[in-house]
């Protein structure tokens, strides 16, 4: 954090990283990636259900979940770190919803097994350990309780309304729930896409889950739906491969919702479907999207308040699917569907010259140097001493740390740091040894 | 008023065979490390046992460094290279690469970076997962003495070399990102000073430097100006690296302390807010240099060049 | 022809001095002022080992001798046949500065240097306490050439049990990795073959209830534990799904056939639908997830006996080791802080 202090202000405050700087290649086929809160880990998981970690500051697998046992078997449909970084939620297409606990991350901690592959798990942000998680072809999502060693799982639905039915009275099919992420502000509501092309806001409480608005925004599938840092932007990526994006405003209680359509992004030469779509850090200036197809190589950035395309990161020969953003250092990455390799865009930051001595600057052009009138004036000792000793009353601080860095993000969090497994180096000694 | 009071002797001095010239106290502030010729040497400090680690150098080790979970040691020597220890496993990792002696290791807050310093004027970054070298990052013209890591934030590391520099790097890229003193001084003879010592502040903010003359001075590195100035009184040109450390009382309100070891044996400290000195510890170490200082909580650690290692808590005495 | 060395002047085939008309020798044509030479065995000319650049010492070595213009081929059977010949050398003795050749089937000149070369080995083995010779002698004595050559190939020895009383049995942290091991063997893999094993029985039971109900010719069922088969047509024969979540035998396959009904979707727990997406595969991945486990399983068991193997190994040269440097009353060795 304090190296962007002390680099060019102007290269450090960059929106978005603009270069391919990094490819990771695993052995293993990559479904999706997401990383840490801080950008120390990178998550990958892949079709084969292994999940591996990434250590960012080496770029290399420091663990592996599920090494002991309880590992997925098939492949990974997303991953969600929780705040501190100590947990690890993975859902997958073999029915299981899984937590894993990274001081010992051979075996999951908990596990909720449902009736069909299991579309995304959320963290519900209310203080104790839950989540949020979709199902294959089920109407509700379902929220899980994993603080007790069994977690206990109920559906989120609205038991006092009768779901079925319209303001209207006529009866709605909203078709099966797809997609859900929590409101980053307001702790107790949860979006929820379906495949009838619904969002449902629920407000969950110990009670009761109540039903409090619904929004009709297409008639085809809710693919992904994404929702900004500071809760009023919202994306949807729908399967009539139309992006849309909106502006979600509420009054202060929270009762009453509304949703503005600001832009639609759609790729109307090729007619092409949107693999996965991301928001940029607080009120998301920014939107990046993958697409879908063997001859589009790219990642799109659109400017959010505009609707323009403002950037195109280049750099892979292969499809991409999934993205994600850390903000922390500025990188996006995302894995290629043919190889599976994960490919980081990040900033370039040339080194500067003028670091090299406390008073060498950078200049544009050459400047014709003249001498001042006061020179070669002998300055009084005096005066000198004065304005170092006047320096040496300012009071310092030596312990508080800050807490947000210069782009804003908030830095006062303790990470948890993934213990270094010193029985498989020593097992790998071992294993040199005698071989 | 608040001052340190002696607790107890860890190691008498040995008309030594090696000199000794690192003890550290181990982050979870349970034992206290100190290099042996080749060998490291561990003391509890509740039950007062001793443990010898041998190591595979084929030289004296100069300085050493615990891991931040506390279990691995990593010992810079003579002969080039830096062996982390796993203190019960035994050896893990022998790190080659350096072509001179190594004089100074530092990990990472969160323990997968290793970084040292040597006389070959680089500074090498290391993997501690697979012992492999990331990045080398030729850094000064003399041989570089001492490097520091703030505490929560491995993005920047700070070194302080013979030829007076002081410069900081990012430790991602390799890059210089400031330098905040000259190599060259050409108004004065003696206006450029070898630096001993650098250590960060607990919030990294700022830098505490010792150079061989013996003043040390607290930097604000980000303005490059310097915000404290404190003088032990002692020669201008030392011949030792003497030790130093900041010592943060638990109580919050109390200004950190600056602790540091003279060439004579004596250990001074001054209060870092107003600079008085606060207590000059005379009573031990005599006539030897106190080659290291290390702090954790309210312990204080102090190393001589004969081998004496004292241990010191900082009480209130009212 | 070969090179010559570029110290050495070119060949001149001159024998005598034009003026004095003594014999002349060597590459530098001088006559023989009694200083060491040696003789080429190919053209018959002496020649000083200073000219040539030979250490005085060398002389006993030489075993057949060819000088520069011989070996280039200028001189001598090089230039006649073409196959240039080489100086050789007999082998010198063990000790390191001497030059003497050594004797017949020896590694050494004479039976003083052999004594001593090996005198001074046993000197240099540093082992505090003991006599090194004494060690030696006592080594060789028991002595199996065999288990001598083999000492050290079968891992550090263990000490007896008189020496190092329960030097396994009270160490921690060896004791929590056999019970790992044990808990390993004897309860988890026992536990997931058995589910292993009724995974099977239904499975089985579903294949039979849908050979009543479709046609017994064709054998795939949509349950089929097996691996995946290439499909030529994307038509599925029909089949019922047959999951149930508590893996539970309602019926017999008789029983159960007649009960089933195309509309109804599930009957006593079990799914009935054809061409069921939702449960897609689920036998397949049940029985995936099952093997993964016992995978898992036996390559924990690998890992945990080799960390049991490391730790005694570790335990054992810690005993020695303090043996060594303390005579006799070993210290525990350093706890975990855990």
């Amino acid at each position: 954090m304090a190296n962007l202090l002390l680099q060019d202000p102007f290269s450090v405050l960059k929106e978005y990283p603009e270069r391919l700087t990094q490819t990771l290649e695993t052995p293993l086929h990559t479904c999706c990636v997401q990383f840490s809160q801080g950008g120390d880990y990178l998550a990958l998981g892949c079709s084969n259900g292994a999940v591996i970690i990434y250590d960012m500051d080496t770029a290399k697998p420091i663990s592996m979940l599920g090494n002991k046992g309880g590992g997925h078997v098939r492949s990974i449909q997303s991953i969600a770190w929780s705040k501190d970084g100590r947990y690890i939620l993975t859902s997958s297409r073999d029915w299981y919803v899984k937590m894993w606990d990274l001081k010992k991350p051979g075996e999951p901690a908990r596990q909720v097994k449902f009736d069909s592959p299991v579309w995304t798990c959320q963290w519900q942000s209310n203080g104790t350990l839950g989540c949020v998680a979709t199902v294959y072809e089920e109407n509700h999502a379902f929220s899980i309780d994993l603080e007790s060693d069994v977690p206990t799982v109920s559906q989120i639905c609205d038991i006092g309304q009768n779901e079925g039915q319209g303001a209207d009275g006529k009866s709605v099919d909203y078709g099966y729930t797809l997609v859900a992420c929590m409101h980053p502000k307001h702790k107790d509501l949860l979006l929820t896409g379906t495949s009838k092309g619904w969002i449902k806001i629920y407000r969950l409480s110990q009670q009761a889950k109540e039903l409090i608005h619904t929004f009709r925004f297409a008639y085809s599938n809710a693919k992904h739906m994404i929702i900004s840092q500071s809760g009023d932007r919202i994306a949807i990526n729908s399967a009539d491969r139309t992006i849309r994006q909106y502006m979600l405003t509420m009054n202060d209680e929270a009762t009453e919702f509304n949703f503005t359509l600001e832009y639609r992004y759609q790729d109307v030469i090729n007619r092409l479907q949107w693999n996965g779509i991301f928001f940029s850090s607080n009120s998301a200036e920014y939107l990046v999207a993958s697409t879908h197809g063997s001859s589009a190589h790219d990642l799109y950035l659109w400017e959010t308040s505009t609707g323009t395309l403002v950037r195109v990161l280049e750099g892979t020969e292969e499809e991409l699917l999934d993205i994600d953003w850390d903000f922390y250092n500025m990188c996006i990455a995302s894995n290629g569907l043919e190889t599976g390799n994960v490919y980081i865009w990040s900033l370039v930051i040339p080194p500067k010259w003028s670091a090299l001595a406390p008073d060498f600057e950078e200049v544009e052009e050459n400047i014709e140097y003249r001498e001042k009138e006061d020179e070669f004036d002998q300055v009084g000792q005096l005066e000198q001493q004065q304005e170092l000793d006047q320096a040496e009353e300012v009071k310092i601080d030596l312990r508080t740390r800050e807490s947000f860095d210069v782009r804003g993000n908030e830095i006062s969090f303790d990470r948890f740091v993934i213990p270094i497994d010193y029985e498989s180096i020593l097992m790998l000694k071992y294993w040199d040894r005698e071989n | 008023m608040a001052q340190f009071q002696f607790l107890t002797t860890l190691k008498k001095s040995q008309g030594s065979n090696w000199p000794c010239t690192a003890a550290k106290i181990s982050p979870d502030g349970q034992n206290v490390a100190f290099c042996d010729g080749t060998d490291i040497e561990i003391h509890n400090i509740n039950s007062k046992s001793t443990t010898l680690i041998p190591t595979l150098h084929s030289q004296a080790s100069s300085d050493l460094c615990w891991s931040p979970d506390s279990q691995c040691i990593a010992t810079a020597s003579d002969d080039f290279t830096i062996i982390i220890t796993h203190i019960i496993f035994g050896e893990l990792y022998r790190l080659v690469g350096h072509t001179a002696p190594v004089t100074a290791v530092k990990f990472t807050s969160k323990g997968n970076l290793l970084c040292s310093c040597s006389m070959d004027e680089s500074i090498r970054i290391w993997d501690t997962l697979t012992g492999s070298l990331l990045r080398t990052l030729s850094a000064h013209s003399e041989p570089v003495v001492s490097i520091d890591i703030p505490l929560f934030d491995s993005s920047i590391l700070s070194s302080g070399s013979y030829d007076g520099l002081i410069r900081i790097f990012d430790t991602a890229t390799g890059h210089c990102l400031k330098t905040l003193t000259y190599d060259k001084d050409w108004q004065s003879e003696n206006g450029v000073v070898p630096i001993s010592q650098v250590k960060f502040s607990a919030n990294g903010k700022y830098l505490l430097v010792k150079s061989l003359d013996g003043v040390l001075k607290i930097w604000d590195f980000v303005r490059g100006k310097v915000v404290r100035t404190f003088i032990s009184g002692e020669s201008n040109s030392l011949r030792y690296s003497c030790g130093m450390d900041f010592l943060y009382s638990q109580d919050e309100a109390l200004d950190p302390i600056v602790v540091s070891g003279t060439e004579n044996g004596n250990i001074v400290c001054w209060d870092s807010q107003t600079k008085n000195v606060v207590q000059r510890i005379q009573s031990k170490h005599l006539d030897s240099p106190v080659m290291d200082i290390s702090c954790k909580g309210s312990l204080m650690c102090s190393l001589s060049l004969n081998g004496e290692c004292n241990l010191w808590i900082w009480v209130n005495t009212d | 022809m070969g090179a010559l060395p570029d110290w050495c002047p070119t060949y001149s085939s001159r024998k005598r001095d034009s003026s004095t008309g003594e014999e002349v020798f060597c590459i530098c044509k001088k006559p023989d002022s009694g200083e060491l030479m040696v003789g080429c065995d190919g053209c018959d000319d002496w020649f000083h080992f200073s000219c040539l650049k030979i250490p005085r010492k060398y002389n006993k070595l030489v075993f057949s001798f060819y000088c520069p213009y011989c070996q280039a081929g200028v001189t001598g059977p090089g230039s006649r046949d073409g196959n240039l010949p080489k100086t050789l050398w007999r082998r010198k003795c063990r000790v390191q500065d001497c030059f003497k050749p050594v004797a017949d089937n020896s590694k050494y000149c004479s039976e003083e240097h052999a004594r001593g070369y090996l005198q001074g080995l046993a000197d240099r083995v540093e082992v505090r306490g003991y006599d090194a010779a004494l060690v030696l002698r006592q080594m060789l004595q028991n002595a199996d050439l065999d288990a001598f050559k083999s000492l050290g190939q079968n891992g550090v020895p263990k000490p007896s049990d008189a020496l190092a009383p329960r030097l396994f049995e009270d160490d921690a942290r060896l004791c929590d990795l056999e019970s790992q091991l044990r808990d390993l063997r004897d309860r988890d893999k026992p536990q997931v073959e058995s589910q292993l094993a009724t995974l099977v029985q239904y499975v089985t039971w579903v294949q039979a209830v849908n050979e009543l109900l479709f046609d017994g010719s064709n054998v795939q069922a949509a349950a089929a534990l097996s691996q995946s088969q290439k499909r030529k047509r994307n038509i599925k024969p029909k089949a019922m799904c047959g999951y149930c979540r508590d893996l539970r035998i309602p019926c017999s396959a008789q029983d159960f056939a007649p009960r089933f009904d195309e509309e109804q979707l599930s009957i006593e727990g079990v799914c009935c639908k054809l061409r069921c997406s939702r449960h897609l595969d689920w036998a397949g991945i049940q029985e995936n997830g099952l093997r993964f486990q016992l995978e898992t399983f036996e390559s924990s068991e690998e890992r945990l006996t080799l960390l049991v193997k490391i730790r005694e190994d570790q335990l054992k040269m810690q005993f020695y080791r303090k043996m060594v440097d303390h005579g006799v009353d070993p210290q525990p060795p350093l706890l975990a802080n855990e």
